[in-house]
């Protein structure tokens, strides 16, 4: 393997973190949008908005990680 | 604990099972992104009929008399099915030249169910939004291209799984959510990796129902073959109904299942959708849940009296599950958009996932090519 993909993988042995650690929060977030995509489908109105608040976190964790303005913030 | 070379194999399936599919995928998600708002592009390029306004009590007509109306309008012609629409007081009468439908050559003619007047036909259904849905549905290669599609979305996910299995070796020393800036590579292995585990549930449900839609014909046939031929026996070969009390049937069923709504009703017909002896009635619940899920009642053409409702089978119910959960038209339009986000995310992923897997390999084949010189070695990636 070569490149910066394998240093991703391989060495540091200093600060390795366990499965659980690192599918915690992963876990967390499927089963929260798994129960927005089944709570849609049981009734209309309270039913309707939890699927919705559901949902939006996959989306909402992806702009505030996904989106650079941390890192420029931090730069700044 | 996943070894070194356990994670290599994990790697290597994530990456061929996402580039076989890739193509594919690609196109399901651009078709799918405007078909998820297929009915609101629809309202605003057609028009649909809607009903002249009259006082809300104003009492229908018979259904009879309804479809009177339509054949009035296409004397020549048979009415195959009739349709009962729930938000407005209208009916609308699906018409063929031939006794044995042909795809795409029925007439819509739709009728104010309180004065009986025929308010024009729907125009059949050929836009845009048509030829998106059936290259996202089956590529213009009819059942095979549908299945093979299905296929496309088991291997999808394949490749959901794999990832889950190799985001572990890959975010060992990063916190959840970490974007470096190191380079343009690691910085899109990094996206990748958070846009990919966020939206894991949602793209295995999505593939999955997908995976499942693709049978629906199949399926249907299955439980046509499972369940008519015995019921239908007494009947074969009989001439087609010559007249038929669709509105006693119609009552007759609403009777007996009170929890449920009519929505439609198979006309008697000598194709194999329907019977020459009998209405069927369809009828889906009332509930948000069961809403999807359609039960069949066949009534006898000559006395409504007498009722049949076959079991339906439970991949039925999977199949009537599973449509909802693939298009995301059952939460109001925020859910719509919230589906529209994630299949932009979705996007992101997969052309990450490419842009790297061609980096690594043209990557890979500079880096080698300054050291071993001018023969171009074949990469063994990863």
């Amino acid at each position: 393997m070569k490149g910066p993909i394998s240093s991703a993988i391989a060495s540091d042995r200093d600060e390795r973190r366990s499965a659980w650690q690192v599918f915690r929060a992963p876990l967390m977030i499927g089963l929260v949008s798994a129960a927005g995509l089944a709570f849609g489908l049981f009734g209309d109105g309270l039913w309707d908005s939890l699927c919705w608040l559901g949902l939006s976190v996959p989306i909402l964790l992806s702009l505030i990680h996904g989106v650079p303005w941390k890192r420029s913030a931090k730069q700044a | 604990m996943v070894s070194a070379r356990a994670t290599r194999v994990w790697l290597q399936i994530h990456t061929w099972t996402s580039l076989i599919s890739m193509v594919f995928l690609l196109m399901l998600c651009l078709t799918g992104l405007p078909l998820i708002f297929h009915h609101e592009i629809d309202e605003l390029l057609e028009h649909p009929i809607a009903a002249p306004p009259m006082p809300a009590d104003t009492p229908a007509l018979s259904l009879d008399r309804l479809i009177e109306s339509a054949r009035n309008q296409l004397p020549s012609q048979h009415a195959l099915f009739v349709t009962l629409k729930e938000a407005e007081p209208l009916v609308t009468v699906a018409m063929s030249a031939t006794a044995i439908p042909v795809p795409g050559q029925f007439h819509r003619i739709t009728v104010d169910a309180r004065t009986g007047a025929v308010l024009g036909e729907e125009p059949p259904h050929q836009g845009v939004m048509d030829i998106i849905l059936q290259i996202h549905r089956d590529m213009f290669a009819g059942l095979p291209g549908e299945l093979f599609l299905g296929l496309m979305g088991l291997v999808f996910v394949a490749s959901i799984v794999s990832g889950i299995v190799v985001y572990w070796p890959f975010m060992r020393r990063l916190e959840f959510g970490t974007i470096r800036d190191r380079s343009s590579r690691v910085k899109w292995l990094d996206m990748h990796n958070l846009l990919g585990i966020v939206t894991v549930s949602w793209a295995l449900a999505v593939g999955l129902t997908g995976t499942i839609n693709t049978l629906a014909v199949p399926l249907s046939d299955l439980w046509r073959a499972q369940t008519m031929p015995a019921l239908l026996a007494p009947y074969q070969g009989k001439p087609i109904a010559a007249s038929a009390a669709v509105d006693a049937a119609v009552t007759a069923v609403r009777q007996a299942f009170p929890d449920r709504r009519v929505s439609s009703v198979t006309m008697p017909t000598t194709a194999r959708f329907g019977s020459p002896q009998h209405l069927i009635v369809w009828t889906k619940g009332k509930t948000a849940l069961t809403a999807r899920m359609f039960q069949p009642v066949m009534v006898d053409a000559q006395d409504p009296t007498k009722l049949t409702a076959p079991p339906v089978a439970w991949y039925l119910y999977a199949l009537q599950l599973s449509r909802p959960l693939h298009f995301g038209d059952y939460g109001g339009l925020p859910l719509k958009i919230i589906w529209a986000l994630l299949d932009i995310i979705t996007i992101i992923v997969l052309s990450s996932g490419l842009y790297l897997w061609i980096a690594k390999r043209w990557g890979s084949r500079k880096k080698s090519a300054v050291v071993v010189g001018s023969t171009a070695p074949v990469v063994v990636s990863p």
